[in-house]
């Protein structure tokens, strides 16, 4: 009975839609910058009409054909909706099955939906309104709108933005994805999770600089808190931000820093606390199909009970596109957690079909060991899921 | 001195750099174009000619060849830009009294006027060359900023990203003197 719901389980990620989202290795286009495709200067979330219009030339399989113009399709709603130039909308789904064991533990397999976001932008001249709206069955606690342990109406994002005439400056307010490091979409990497700069649920209020001009891009934000959480004990404040200089086109190297205070942190439950993370990031195609991402962050934490802590965490990611539309995404991370017994290794294998435009399936297996005062656990995961980004 | 003599004596004299040439080695040419929030464009295409009638040197390049990674894009700019089947070729003369060839071993860096023909217009520019010498052989690479305006070219617009007038190129070849 078992296999059964797993294998119909799996069938349903396999058959369901992948969310397009920020995707790093777009470097390979000669794509260092995310600006023109996302209304995000540093990535992921909304895409606008030219980035629409990529998704189908260059993220989609082609099966063979040439592209004669971009179909109508990839408005938004595979194009059943014909927004005014100024309203840039967007669907986000992103869903499947899990199944996860660790030790000798039984597998436990569960759905996941982990986004399914109405997405929306307003331009008037040089002034933006961003926002969306979505609905979580279980996660995504720090956007939530809605009280409840679970079934949650979520906001990831809302913010109101103003761009310099040239568009190599935007200064937003509201609640934003905090920059740092790659944007990329494997929002439980250790990279990510650890450091609380995933776009799933870890985005902050505050006010943000982001910076896209030639070879060089960065945005600067001072973090308010996340005003969705209550009391304000637990609200961070501090900044987070990333430098990314290009070389070339097909190499992207940058820096990030993120400090914040909390008068009790949420996680870790100690009061007075202090969260660093500063790193180093990069990006390159190396040519052909090969696209190499990294990312390694020293983490420090200390509070008002305990004394200053060192941790570390690395993604090493490799993307390999055969042909278009078809990547496999070979992955090995490190996470030595803030006073923690050891290092904590991981390695993923993962493949992604974009088999329509703006549609995605994606498989992923995680191994990782999990260090432990008795030694270590393994874990296995396999992630399959449906990404669509209508 | 007559004047057969003196013909004769500066011709002599300016035989090196009257000396055909002829490309040798790989070669290219590719233009970056910039847009708004740090959007770049780059094309590239390997058809680079080398001419020389003994007073210029004429490098051409076929711009249907030029490719910027995206088919659609390339149509785009080869349709509805330079209009390709009207005007294929980029055209730059620099005339040969204004280049100076280093000597063996030697890099010389130089910026020469010349005439660029692009969409069916001819515009005088200035071209910043460097030209590098091992034994008879030159390694060049030349940089010409250009403004699409001054040539008529529509500015390439897509769904909201607009590049701007201002481009770059960079054009290397290896020659050797005959």
């Amino acid at each position: 009975m078992r296999q059964a719901l797993v294998g119909m389980l799996l069938l349903f990620g396999l058959f369901a839609s992948p969310r397009a989202e920020a995707y790093t290795w777009m470097i390979r286009h000669g794509y260092s910058s995310c600006a023109a495709c996302h209304a995000d200067p540093s990535g992921s979330g909304l895409l606008t009409a030219y980035g629409r219009a990529q998704s189908e030339l260059l993220l989609a399989a082609t099966y063979g054909k040439k592209k004669e113009e971009v179909s109508p399709s990839t408005g938004p709603i595979f194009g059943a909706v014909t927004p005014p130039d100024w309203l840039q909308l967007g669907l986000s789904f992103r869903g499947g099955a899990l199944v996860n064991q660790a030790g000798a533990a039984d597998p436990v397999v569960r759905p996941v939906q982990m986004a399914s976001d109405i997405r929306a932008q307003a331009t008037f001249g040089q002034f933006r309104a961003n926002a969306s709206l979505g609905f979580a069955l279980r996660r995504a606690r720090l956007a939530a709108l809605t009280p409840t342990e679970a079934n949650n109406l979520v906001s990831r994002d809302h913010w109101l933005g103003w761009d310099n005439e040239n568009q190599t400056l935007l200064v937003r307010a509201g609640r934003i994805n905090l920059p740092f490091g790659l944007r990329n979409v494997e929002h439980t990497a250790w990279v990510r999770e650890r450091t609380r700069t995933d776009t799933n649920e870890h985005q902050q209020y505050g006010v943000a600089v982001a910076y896209n001009g030639e070879g060089f891009r960065g945005e600067l934000m001072g973090i308010a808190g996340t005003f969705l959480l209550n009391p304000d004990v637990y609200r961070e404040r501090g900044y987070s931000g990333y430098v990314e200089w290009s070389p070339r086109t097909n190499l992207a190297l940058g820096v990030s820093s993120l400090a914040t205070r909390a008068a009790y942190d949420v996680d870790t439950r100690q009061p007075d606390f202090w969260r660093q993370a500063h790193g180093v990031f990069g990006r390159w195609a190396v040519g052909g199909p090969v696209v190499l991402l990294g990312e390694a962050d020293l983490l420090v934490n200390s509070a008002r009970e305990q004394g200053m802590g060192l941790g570390y965490t690395g993604l090493l990611q490799a993307d390999v596109e055969p042909v278009q539309g078809l990547h496999v995404i070979l992955s090995g991370e490190a996470l030595r957690t803030v006073g923690g017994v050891g290092t904590n290794v991981g390695g993923s294998v993962g493949l992604a079909f974009v088999f329509l435009p703006q549609v995605e399936l994606r498989v992923d297996g995680v191994a990782r060991r999990l260090a432990t005062d008795t030694g270590g656990t393994n874990t296995l995961s396999i992630l399959s899921q449906l990404h669509l980004s209508l | 001195m007559s004047s057969k003599i003196l013909l004769t004596m500066m011709v002599l004299l300016s035989t090196p750099v009257l000396a055909q040439v002829e490309r040798s080695g790989a070669a290219s040419a590719t233009f970056s174009g910039k847009g708004p929030a740090g959007f770049k464009l780059e094309g590239k295409t390997e058809e680079v000619s080398l001419l020389d009638d003994g007073k210029k040197v004429v490098i051409s390049v076929q711009l249907a060849t030029l490719k910027t990674g995206i088919d659609l894009r390339d149509r785009h700019m080869r349709e509805k830009y330079l209009e390709v089947d009207k005007f294929p070729q980029a055209v730059l003369e620099v005339l040969w009294t204004a280049i100076q060839l280093p000597a063996d071993g030697q890099t010389s860096t130089q910026t020469v006027p010349g005439k660029m023909s692009l969409h069916g217009k001819t515009r005088d520019v200035s071209v910043t060359y460097t030209l590098k010498r091992v034994g008879e052989a030159y390694e060049a690479i030349g940089k010409l900023p250009l403004n699409l305006k001054d040539f008529d070219i529509i500015l390439p617009n897509y769904l909201g990203v607009t590049v701007k007038p201002d481009i770059e190129t960079l054009t290397s070849f290896q020659f050797k003197k005959k």
